[in-house]
């Protein structure tokens, strides 16, 4: 690797953060690296294991200096930077946050924290959280009581909801609340105000896993566990870079690795990620073909007899159609279109063809496409085809993104119904409103709930004026700014912002109101094997922030939403009771959390379901190889999965699945703006293991900072020679809706292909040469305005643009270089 | 059996369909799902309307003039490359356009069906492969425009 001068500067800041961290070890277990080396050494020290051995545990902590061990109480918790969900213990002394411990009898992480995990929660003592409510008068933001604000709010509603209905009220909210803010939230929008404008922004990162589970099994939930890695001989990683968006996965699958009787990884995508560089075969598609060449590798399973006929005989239908449809994708076709070797699509056919315990993942390389659902859907295909799943080491895994997005659509804060509910079953409906005690035409159920993307056109053609933002950065996450901007200023939008901090959207708010974090209420989430974790109140919140539930609660209350008895629509006062109301709402359903208890949870995490039947939680769904694809249980009947066309019970009686899963196929279709003489370059954005979403929290702590401060473009030497580019040059880079002005880092991307990490904006742009006023910073300037026809997720992972070099004093790059944006030499062409 | 009539007749609504979804895709363009998979279906018709030329040409039976849709295509990105006001409100005008294109593919639906009906009698499996798959791809399209009505009727004339 090469030693950049830029990666200096970014040593020296890092020893200097390190004089205030030192480590901390546990003597009774593995001893694990120092705090401040985990940002170089990101996955810590190895704990090989094979796979007939328990994963041993290793306890990462960080605490700051001069706090003395015994004044810190511990408090549990789980982390909140990606969607692992580890458990951890919140350290507490002169009440304030002094650090975090992993969790050693925690199954999801054995103790072990990643690099956000460790550093993230200084955010919460960041000088500039939000700690009063804000009002908009005269154009500024200025301090207000709760009363002033929340009444403001209040009447702006009942004056909306009566010149144009619920229709005209929007609710965007989440992947970051927990399981009570939720559901109170669905209760008070579904129940109460009516309107079926209520999502989260989990419809950029786990809307596709969500509709694809649905799509092929009849209901959303993740079918394995993470033991499932411990046990796995293969896995298959699809758009998903595990070392940096999960990495505490990835330390699970490094131990794996250097164990005896490794797995064996077949990976797709464009960038050499760390994941990629471990793999037998490494398929660096084009953007947007994923459909392609997972046809292509099921045409080869097909061809070469690897199908478990009796299998997909007795638990799927749909395999005549889908082997029609996917043998015109021989290797060749397929890797014309993908920009492969037709040979390595053989090889990652046959490694997966001699695979005897496979798990598949998929993440936003999948999710974030033209054909998202589709694409998912064929990787559950390949697991189905191989009869790999319902048992150890044997799944599909339809990863999030955000820590409690699983949340979102368990309690119905997105596009689903609460407790994975059936919005076309009248009789779901029906038992819905019986546990809310309203009538059951009060709940919007004449259609799908409206996903972000068509609220976002609804507010811009005027038909939406009341729209309230909550815990998301949409001026910055939703696809081009240049249009999301014009639209958040719009005279006749009322626009509120709950959040911890400023961002680029409480710059459109008319009123903001301050939340407590994580670490500051209670409350319960969820992660992607369907783990259920308790994080306690470890401090208060700072100034008047209060938990997104009691806003919601105080909300509805003022507003004077009840019941049909006229009692209180939200009755609930605390956490733990509106849990409890949860659960009742859960009762029965795919995703029941009856069996659980603040009590039990304190003893520890547990998987949904869980019941009288199963009374600890429900480690694998369908080991009995019977899903929920019949009328009365499925979430969804379905789509067609090229245009969207929704199924409705009829059409999904007669498919006459019956508790078989549903293999879907599709044809590949071109992704909607190709490159062209004008665009030549595919730009795709992504993740970096330093920062989480809109570096709300990790841009606020020094360390995260300080190893990723600044955004930048990779590009593969072959492209950046004929423009004349070196490693860090500052560059333009165009598309037809805005622009970029980045440093450019020679990586190992494929050709033809640029990345940038989307979670940079404008709050904290720094006077670098680089930033000049002007919005050249946020990678979603470049992207298009255009979602998945099934999931509704954004395609955020294709845009064509071109990339000049633009003049400058200097030559610097701060882009990491343990990652996937690991630099290369220049002349190294591939 | 005169299969040409019914090819004919599968050829006139293809390109009335042609017409409608062109024309919802244009007016429409900044509903951006209503755009690309409008005219995702133009593409699935331009291709119908290539079998049916070859059918055309084997019978000896001449092919409409306006069987070439790709100056109507081309017309169209002409169009919806320029600016515009993407703030004006098309509620109404959209469940027009989609209720129009729903009726124009359902004339094509059963127009192939005739075709299957009349491929079948003559024992023409080639033609009945074109034309079951001619139905189908067209059953699809009136269900996304289906889907695509219930989903905008509520926002267009229940909010006020």
């Amino acid at each position: 690797m090469q030693n950049l001068a830029s990666d200096s500067r970014v040593v020296r800041v890092l020893e200097r953060r390190a004089s205030r961290v030192r480590a901390r070890r546990d003597e009774a277990v593995n001893e694990s690296a120092s705090p401040i080396g985990r940002l170089s050494d990101i996955w810590g020290d190895r704990t090989p294991h094979g796979p007939d051995e328990p994963w041993p545990t290793r306890v990462d902590q960080n605490v700051m200096d001069g706090v003395s061990a015994d004044d810190i109480t511990w408090t549990r918790s789980a982390c909140v930077l990606c969607s692992n969900g580890c458990g951890l213990d919140v350290g507490v002394s002169d009440g304030r946050i002094v650090g975090v411990r992993g969790h050693a009898d925690d199954r999801v992480n054995h103790g072990r924290l990643g690099p956000k995990g460790l550093f993230g929660w200084q955010a919460n003592q960041s000088p500039d959280r939000l700690t009063t409510p804000l009002v908009r008068r005269d154009g500024e933001l200025r301090q207000a009581t709760w009363d002033e604000a929340m009444e403001l709010v209040v009447d702006r509603s009942r004056q909306v909801l009566e010149q144009h209905g619920p229709l005209a009220m929007g609710f965007y909210n989440s992947g970051q609340l927990f399981v009570e803010d939720y559901y109170t939230l669905a209760v008070m929008v579904r129940g109460g105000i009516g309107t079926p404008h209520l999502d989260g922004n989990t419809r950029l990162c786990t809307a596709t896993s969500d509709a694809a589970l649905k799509e092929t099994f009849g209901s959303d939930g993740d079918p394995g566990a993470l033991e499932d890695f411990d046990l796995c001989d293969t896995i298959f990683a699809v758009g998903h870079n595990m070392p940096e968006t999960h990495s505490v996965m990835w330390t699970r699958v490094l131990d794996r690795l250097r164990g005896p009787q490794p797995p064996r990884i077949v990976v797709i995508d464009p960038r050499p990620t760390r994941i990629a560089a471990e793999a037998e075969v490494h398929l660096a598609v084009l953007p947007g073909t994923n459909v392609a060449v997972l046809n292509g590798i099921q045409r080869e399973l097909i061809r070469c007899g690897a199908v478990d006929r009796q299998f997909v005989a007795n638990h799927t239908i749909g395999f005549d159609e889908l082997a029609a449809r996917t043998a015109d994708y021989d290797p060749e076709y397929v890797g014309e279109i993908c920009g492969v070797p037709a040979e390595d699509i053989r090889r990652a056919a046959r490694v997966i063809a001699e695979s005897q315990r496979l798990v598949s993942t998929c993440l936003q390389g999948v999710y974030q496409s033209h054909q998202a659902t589709a694409a998912a859907c064929q990787v559950n295909n390949i697991n189905l085809l191989r009869g790999m799943i319902g048992r150890p080491g044997c799944t599909v895994l339809q990863l999030n993104g955000q820590p409690t997005a699983q949340n979102t659509r368990e309690t119905g804060a997105d596009g689903d119904l609460t407790a994975m509910r059936n919005w076309q079953n009248p009789q779901h409906v029906a038992s819905l409103a019986a546990v809310w005690n309203v009538e059951p035409s009060k709940i919007p159920a004449w259609g799908p709930s409206t996903h972000v993307m068509q609220m976002i056109r609804y507010a811009e053609t005027g038909s939406i004026r009341f729209l309230w933002i909550i815990g998301t950065n949409p001026a910055v996450s939703l696809p081009e700014l240049g249009r999301i901007r014009s639209i958040l200023s719009q005279e006749r939008l009322f626009v509120v912002v709950s959040d911890a901090f400023p961002n680029e959207t409480t710059a459109y708010a008319d009123v903001v109101f301050p939340v407590a974090m994580w670490g500051e209420k209670e409350g319960t989430f969820t992660n992607h094997d369907r783990t259920v974790h308790l994080s306690e109140k470890a401090v208060d919140p700072p100034g008047q922030a209060r938990p997104d539930r009691e806003i919601f609660a105080d909300y509805a209350a003022r507003l004077g939403l009840t019941d049909r008895d006229g009692e209180p629509l939200v009755p609930w006062t605390s956490a733990e009771q509106c849990f409890e109301a949860f659960k009742r709402a859960t009762e029965g359903q795919t995703c029941d959390y009856t069996g659980m208890s603040y009590d039990r949870l304190r003893k520890g995490p547990v998987q949904w379901p869980c019941n009288v039947e199963h009374p600890d939680g429900t480690p694998r769904l369908y080991t009995d190889l019977w899903f929920h694809t019949t009328p009365d249980i499925c979430e969804d009947y379905g789509h067609d999965l090229l245009t969207g066309a929704a199924l409705d019970r009829k059409d999904f009686s007669a498919l006459r699945a019956d508790g078989r899963a549903i293999l879907k196929s599709v044809p590949y279709k071109p992704a909607h703006e190709p490159p062209s003489d004008e665009y030549p370059l595919v730009f795709t954005s992504g993740r970096t293991v330093y920062q989480f979403h809109t570096r709300t929290k990790t841009g606020r702590t020094p360390e995260l900072d300080a190893a990723a401060p600044e955004a930048w473009l990779e590009i593969s030497p072959i492209d950046a020679e004929p423009r004349g580019i070196h490693e860090g040059d500052l560059v333009r880079v165009e598309s037809r809706r805005g622009e970029l002005q980045l440093r450019a880092r020679l990586s190992g991307i494929r050709q033809g292909v640029v990345f940038a990490p989307f979670h940079y904006g404008y709050w904290d742009e720094r006077d670098d040469g680089v930033a000049n006023g002007s919005p050249t910073r946020a990678a979603n300037e470049l992207t298009i305005t255009d979602w998945d026809p099934v999931s509704k997720q954004p395609v955020l992972k294709v845009a064509a643009v071109r990339v000049t070099l633009m003049p400058s004093e200097e030559r610097c790059s701060t882009a990491p270089t343990a990652t996937a944006s690991a630099p290369v030499e220049e002349m190294s062409l591939r | 059996m005169n299969v040409g009539a019914p090819i004919e007749e599968v050829q006139s609504a293809e390109i009335a369909l042609v017409r409608q979804l062109v024309q919802l895709a244009e007016h429409h363009r900044f509903e951006s799902d209503v755009y690309q998979t409008g005219m995702s279906r133009v593409d699935v018709c331009a291709q119908h309307l290539c079998q049916i030329r070859t059918l055309l040409e084997k019978l000896g039976t001449p092919v409409a003039e306006t069987a070439d849709v790709s100056g109507l295509i081309e017309g169209l990105r002409r169009a919806v490359a320029a600016p515009g006001d993407r703030t004006v409100a098309s509620g109404l005008a959209l469940l027009c356009d989609l209720r129009e294109c729903y009726a124009s593919a359902h004339r094509t639906e059963i127009s192939w069906i005739m075709l299957q009906q009349a491929a079948k009698a003559t024992r023409d499996e080639e033609l009945l492969d074109i034309a079951n798959n001619g139905a189908a791809e067209t059953e699809q399209t009136w269900k996304w425009l289906r889907t695509r009505v219930k989903d905008a009727t509520p926002q267009a004339l229940a909010a006020g």
